[in-house]
Order: C-alpha cells, then structure tokens, then sequence
C-alpha cells in the first residue's frame, strides 16, 4: 500500500516565510496525481516534502500508514525524477541507472538484470556506456526515469521532469511516462506547471495557488466545473473568456446581460444559486472553443470585431473586440473573416460558467 | 591542408584592435618574465666576474652543481617540505572548504576568518609564529608542557615550516575549492541521498569527482609555490641557525649562492633546475589527471 496522505501539513521556510499554510490532501495507490500551479505555488514544496527533501513543519505525513515526517529519503520507498535530471556526469548510464543498487549492495547479476531491463524498456540499451554529456535531453530524461524504474519504488515523484525538452519532444515523453505509470502500477505524484501536462496525465489533478488547494478533480470534471476564477483562467488553452455580467430574471428565466446583448442561462444552471445575484454584476465564463461565429445576418447572440485571426491548421483563434471586452474564440479552419471584419458570436449557452465577482467562487455551471 | 582566408577591412580592424588589447601583457611577460629567464638561462653556462661581467663555462656551474651535497640536500629538503605540506594542505583545504558550505550561521564571519592569514604580511605572519615556537618561553611549549626546539633542533624545524605554510595557505585554497563546490548543484545530493547515499559515500561519489578540476587547479599552484619556497624559510630559520641545513630549500641556497656568495652563475643554475623539476612534476600531474579529474559536467 502506498497510498500519500497529508494531515494538516504546514510549511515554513527560515525567515518565517509560510509556503503551504495548511494542507489536506489524499492520494491512493496506484494513482497518477498532478499537482499544478504557477511559480511558488507550493508544488514542489509538496512534493518535495513527500521525498523527504524539505521537513514537514507541522502536521503529519504519511506514506501507507506510516508516518514519514521524520525518515530519510533513502528510507521512503520512493524514486525522484529532477527537472534537470541530475544524472551523476561522471558515471555511464550504466552505473548512473545502478548507483542506488549497488549502494543497497544488491546482487551483481540482479543489478544487470534489472539494468538491463530498465534500458530495454526505455531504449536505452545502446547509450548504456555513454556519459550523460553525450546524449540529447530526452535520452538523458529517459535515464533519470531509468534511474528511478529499478529500485521499483512504491512512489514515483516527477518534478517538472518535461519542461527542459522541445515541444516536440515533451509530447512524446508526455505519452512514454503515461506508459510507464500505466505498466509499473505504482503511486506517480507529477508537479508540473503546465495545464496539457496535467490534463493529458492525471487520474487526478491537484490545482495549487499559494499553497493552498484550489481544486482537486479528475480532468474533465476541472475543465467542465471549475470550482473558482483561478482554475477556471488556469486549465484550457487558450484560456477562458471573462466578461462582466449582470444578471436578471423575468418569469423564472435567468438572463445575463452583457456587452450590449444577452443569453439566457439554460435550465440546468441551479436556480437557487442564482437567484441571490438578480441584478448584480457577475463574472460570465466561456471556453473559447464555446463561441461560435456565424455568416451575418443569422440569429446570433453578440456582434464583435476580429482583432487577430491565429491560423492553427486544423482551426483559427479568433481575438475578437466586443465593446471593449476582449474575446477569444476557437473555430472551425473554413471561417472567411480576417482581421477588422466583423464577426457575429453565438454562445454555447450549455456550457456557460458564473462567478462570483468579490469571493471568485463559481456560482453555478 | 593551409588556406589562407582573406579577412575582411571590419575583420582585420577587429584584429587588429585584439592585437593592441592583448599588447601591454604580452610585453610585460617578455620583460619582466621570458627575458629574465633567458638570461638565467645564459648565466648559468657563465662565470660572474663582476660589474656585469661573464665569461661563459658551458655545463661546469651544473657539473659542479651536481656534485655538490648541499645542492642534493636542498633538493631533498624542496621535496620533503612538497610532500608535508601538499597532500595535507590540500586535504584540510577541502575539509574547511566543505564545513564553510554547509548551512552554518555565521558563515561569512568564518570565510572572513579563514581567509585573514592570506592578507597579512608573511613577514608579520611569520613572526607570530617564531613567538608560538619559541623553545624557551614559546606558547606552544607552555601548552604541551614539552620542551621542544620547534626552531632550532634540526629534526623538527621543517615540521615547524610546514606547520606554518599550511596555515597560511589554506585560507586561499579554500575560498578557491569553495568556489567549485558552490557549483555542485544541491539536486545530485538530493538525488544521492534518494538513492540511499550516507554523507561519505555522497563525498567520494560527488563532492570528490565534482570537484576534482578546482583541485587540480589548486593541487598544481600549491605544489609549483611549494617548490619555490623561499620567504617563509628565510624569514623563520636565519642564516646563522645552525638547523638551517635541515630546511634550506632550493629557493634558499639560489639565494645565498647568487646574492651573499656572489655566484650568479651557478645560482643561475639552481634556478634552471628548479624550473626543470617544476616542469617534470607538473607533466606528470597532467598526465595523471587523466585517471581522477572528472571534467564531464
């Protein structure tokens, strides 16, 4: 069993700075968590206190049902993959891959056994008496993999182990770590700070901001309800649309008003919710690949001015103007309208997402 | 295969401007270094016949050199006062180097500390020094209880030398190694003490390879000063002491042929042999190097 469990853990760097304030959180064995957030969200922090990098301040860690607080890296049960590998340059791969091995003074023949397993599994097997400065970043992200693979951990912990690879690259390292968790069947804890990553990835996602948990939600449960402004901005590219709403209610049907126009809000939005914010101003959320344009003169919800059209091949970005609101939509490649023309939108009203402007909680979805 | 390439006007301005930046150095090593070593050079196959005269020899400065037991004596002297003071300096060097990057506070009070003996005239250091070896009323005799002639009795006076070389340099070689272990990054000790490495096996495993060229660098300038010692000896055994014998360097005897017996020439001599044994010990330390400096980053 190597479930993670974090019981009201705090952490305080020297100089009393408080990087995670207080913080509960579950993570079950076998799964793939993702923790994301921007820069000095606490993510690494986290993951570095479940290594045993970095004391827990107060509360309790747990790795099973062990508490860890107080027990060396080495003694954990765990295997670390780094952002810049840390591979020793001065070993081989060979000797790089078995370091921990031999320093568990493993048998010689089981050590190659394992060596070589390892190096099959992530093609390594030609690089095996190679130096780390004479392979390419994503040879030597597969070594520092290779390094964690064999001294079969209960628990994975990868921090930001793809952001020092080409996009290319980073795609296809994305797929082989999703593989590898997917083959080995043990705990992956993954800090990233990138939102494919984590979308792609994870069982689970954890969204971090000042050391506090946002949310912590499969994927496609963050994406379709966003619990506040935060995560909503922060997963999906290109982000979501805000605009400023006021909404209204005439015989039961609920409105938000903006922009110069309107949509009503569909039945499934929860009444209740909604009804102590008649009259007052809103944050209206909506996915870009959510609005529509449609060819002028068909019924549409708002009339705007293309600022930019992103062709991306398969679909255009349009960045659109609609009385000073900025607007982001993704839509189908044969669209016509270019830069200045304008655009008539039509809203998905299904997925549209209300917050709250003063607490940026989500009011309904 | 040679092909000349035709350099551009902007090219060869910019060469030219290298040439005139580099200049003032490439001068001053030629007068003050390339030319005073040729005229060593020269020396030594002459015989200084006074107010600049000489009158060339050939190898009988060196054959007389060779055949001399004091010469011998010196050689030995340079290589044993190599051997205590390298190999340990290096060591504790490493050791202060080590303890100054660790999380301490007051770091910067120790560096400071650490690093004071290298900014203090050799002059006054060693005095300091002839005080605490004192065999009479010296604070290291009243502290042992002992009654040692740190300075005078023959079998203990390059001990006594090495003692003070080491303190004085390892403040400098350790603000240097310093330097090299501030580029270790601190995710190789992570990742070692993931796998399962105690602090000695992270030292030899990563803080010794890691740091092996600043080691290198430092191991190569200790031992070419070491060779040429020459103030520190002077300065804490004079010329009457009858335990000079036992410490005088290479350095040492140069000066005393050259510049009291007035034998520039086979002084000169001296010199060129000292360089002949700094060249061949610093061949063979590159040599070496091969099988433990780890340039691989």
């Amino acid at each position: 069993m190597a479930s993670i469990t974090f019981k009201h853990v705090k952490k305080i760097y020297p100089g009393n700075v408080t990087v995670v304030p207080d913080l509960n959180l579950e993570i079950q064995d076998k799964e793939f968590v993702i923790l994301v957030g921007p820069s000095g969200c606490g993510k690494s922090t986290t993951l570095r206190m479940i290594a045993g990098l970095e004391d827990v301040s107060e509360g309790e860690l747990y790795i099973g049902d062990r508490v860890v607080n107080d027990v060396a890296p080495k003694d954990r049960d765990i295997a670390m993959v780094f952002q810049n590998y840390a591979l020793y340059p001065h070993m081989t791969v060979y000797k790089n891959i078995a370091f921990g091995l031999n320093l568990k003074k493993m048998p010689k023949d089981e050590i190659d056994r394992r060596v070589h397993e390892a190096a099959q599994a992530l093609d390594l097997e030609p690089f095996l008496n190679r130096k780390p400065k004479a392979l390419s970043g994503g040879q030597r992200q597969r070594v520092a993999l290779g390094r964690a693979m064999v001294r079969n951990p209960a628990v994975f912990l990868l921090d930001e182990p793809l952001s020092n690879l080409d996009a290319k690259l980073r795609t296809a390292m994305r797929a082989e770590i999703s593989r590898l968790h997917k083959r080995l069947q043990t705990t992956f804890v993954y800090v990233t700070h990138d939102q494919t990553e984590a979308m792609t990835m994870g069982d689970r996602i954890v969204v971090m901001k000042g050391g506090i948990i946002q949310q912590n939600d499969t994927p496609q449960n963050l994406y379709d309800a966003p619990c506040n402004l935060f995560v909503a901005g922060f997963i999906g590219s290109p982000q979501m649309n805000f605009v400023d709403a006021v909404i209204t209610e005439k015989n039961g049907t609920y409105r938000a008003e903006f922009c110069g126009s309107g949509v009503d809000l569909p039945e499934h939005m929860d009444k209740k919710a909604l009804a102590p914010y008649v009259g007052k101003t809103v944050v209206l959320g909506v996915r870009p690949e959510d609005v529509d344009a449609v060819p002028a003169g068909q019924p549409h919800h708002l009339d705007a001015q293309i600022e930019i059209a992103e062709l991306m091949g398969a679909e255009i970005n349009l960045h659109l103007d609609c009385q000073g609101a900025k607007l982001v939509a993704r839509i189908e490649s044969g669209y016509k309208g270019r830069e200045g023309d304008p655009a008539a939108l039509v809203l998905n009203t299904k997925k549209l997402h209300l917050f709250d402007k003063e607490t940026e909680q989500a009011i309904a979805h | 295969m040679k092909t000349k390439m035709k350099l551009s006007a902007a090219a060869r301005r910019e060469e030219n401007w290298g040439w005139i930046m580099v200049a003032p150095t490439i001068i001053g090593l030629i007068i003050l270094n390339l030319w005073p070593f040729v005229q060593t050079l020269y020396t030594s196959f002459c015989e200084h016949l006074g107010f600049g005269h000489y009158k060339f020899i050939g190898l009988q400065n060196y054959v007389e050199m060779f055949q001399n037991a004091e010469f011998w004596r010196a050689t030995w002297n340079t290589i044993l006062f190599c051997i205590l003071t390298v190999p340990l300096g290096l060591f504790l060097s490493l050791l202060v180097a080590m303890l100054l990057n660790a999380k301490i506070k007051g770091k910067g009070v120790f560096r400071t500390i650490f690093f004071l003996p290298m900014v203090c005239a050799p002059a006054a250091v060693t005095m300091v020094w002839r005080w605490i070896f004192n065999g009479e009323y010296g604070i290291l005799n009243q502290v042992l209880g002992a009654h040692v002639g740190w300075i005078t009795d023959p079998n203990v006076v390059m001990l006594s030398c090495a003692i003070v070389a080491i303190w004085s340099n390892i403040g400098y070689d350790a603000v240097l190694l310093l330097a090299g272990l501030q580029n270790i990054s601190k995710s190789y000790y992570e990742a070692a003490s993931i796998d399962g490495a105690g602090k000695v096996t992270q030292f030899f495993h990563i803080t010794l390879p890691m740091v092996s060229p600043t080691l290198f660098v430092v191991m190569i300038m200790r031992l070419m000063s070491s060779i040429k010692v020459y103030d520190l000896i002077y300065m804490m055994v004079e010329d009457t002491n009858p335990a000079v014998t036992s410490v005088q360097s290479l350095m040492y005897l140069f000066y005393r042929e050259s510049f009291i017996a007035g034998s520039r020439g086979s002084g000169s001599a001296i010199v060129i042999w000292t360089v002949a044994l700094i060249g061949m010990v610093t061949i063979i330390q590159f040599v070496g190097q091969k099988k433990w400096v780890n340039y691989d980053v």
